[in-house]
């Protein structure tokens, strides 16, 4: 268990996370796939805080773990608004597919 | 290999099973219980990295709060035992090359990064090693530091620590809160925002024309 074990574990999620993000129709499929970057992100910087980066040699935990629960907490806002417009969304059109909503085309 | 490491590498293959469940996975709420599954190997993660407050926000607010909101959303809006229709192939193998190229590119920095940081951290050793006594490099190796929660919770309300966006972070949250509500509350933003401009010209109108005929209707 090393800083680049954890780098390319994180890496690996964030590519699965882009596939998901590019592949999936549903609305909230979507979101959950981003979810997955969003975590891969996270696993970096508590890596990073863990071992530290190429400058100091030795990473700064409480900055890490800080900037962690930030990421967490601007997260939470984020879902809590894409998902109000899910369901705002179907409540007006029955579905979630994210090709058929083009309401925003000139 | 040690027994943390195995550990590590089996929460690992765990971990990355579950996320492709999670984006492959043809019953949305299947998908949803395995994003849970992921974030929580990823709260393991973390308590195995030591960073037990990461660790503890994982839980309380991914699995406790937007899980609980994904699982909400996917029963109100889709079927239980519903199937999605899966990809078609163009738009498979697209995803395919963005995850590659992604994986590529961030595979190489890791491996990058990884080495400059072993470089910098053999560099310290040997600095210390001819500097000092071995008690501060045997320190160095264990990370003087700790995130314990009370030297967090310090951190987070200290003024030249993180004071400003702990409170900014709040007034964030309380935003997305109300603009929430206000999005989900009645038939979407998109449907008030668009009829109740055109009742109000209506009515408008109404008046007008009331008005007109008013004025119309008075000299004889």
């Amino acid at each position: 268990m090393n800083l680049t074990a954890c780098l390319l574990l994180s890496a690996a999620l964030f590519s699965i996370g882009a596939y998901g993000l590019v592949t999936r129709r549903n609305m909230i499929a979507a979101l959950m796939s981003l979810e997955l970057m969003v975590n891969a992100a996270l696993i970096n910087f508590i890596a990073f805080a863990r071992f530290g980066g190429t400058h100091a040699g030795q990473g700064d935990a409480q900055a890490g773990s800080l900037f962690a629960l930030f990421a967490v907490a601007v997260t939470a806002a984020e879902m809590a608004l894409a998902l109000a417009i899910v369901v705002a969304v179907h409540r007006q059109r029955r579905h979630l597919d994210i090709r058929e909503l083009d309401g925003l085309h000139g | 290999m040690n027994v943390r490491d195995a550990f590590f590498y089996a929460l690992c293959a765990l971990l990355l099973g579950l996320a492709v469940l999670t984006v492959a996975a043809g019953n949305l709420f299947r998908a949803a219980l395995a994003l849970l599954g992921v974030l929580l190997c990823t709260a393991v993660l973390f308590l195995l990295l030591q960073a037990e407050m990461a660790a503890l926000a994982q839980v309380m607010v991914y699995i406790g709060g937007i899980m609980i909101f994904v699982l909400y959303a996917v029963l109100l809006t889709s079927e239980l035992g519903g199937r999605m229709p899966a990809p078609s192939p163009v738009k498979m193998l697209l995803g395919v090359a963005v995850a590659a190229v992604a994986l590529g590119f961030l595979a190489g920095l890791a491996q990058k990064t990884g080495a400059g940081a072993a470089a910098a951290r053999a560099r310290m050793h040997a600095e210390s090693a001819t500097k000092e006594s071995a008690a501060s490099s045997a320190d160095a190796e264990a990370g003087v530091n700790i995130a314990s929660l009370k030297t967090l919770g310090q951190k987070l309300l200290d003024p030249k620590g993180f004071l400003i966006p702990f409170e900014l972070i709040s007034v964030l949250l309380l935003a997305a809160m109300v603009g929430a509500i206000a999005v989900a509350r009645q038939g979407g933003a998109g449907v008030r925002g668009g009829s109740e401009p055109g009742a109000a010209a209506i009515s408008v109108k109404d008046q007008g024309g009331a008005g007109a005929a008013e004025s119309r209707g008075a000299p004889p």
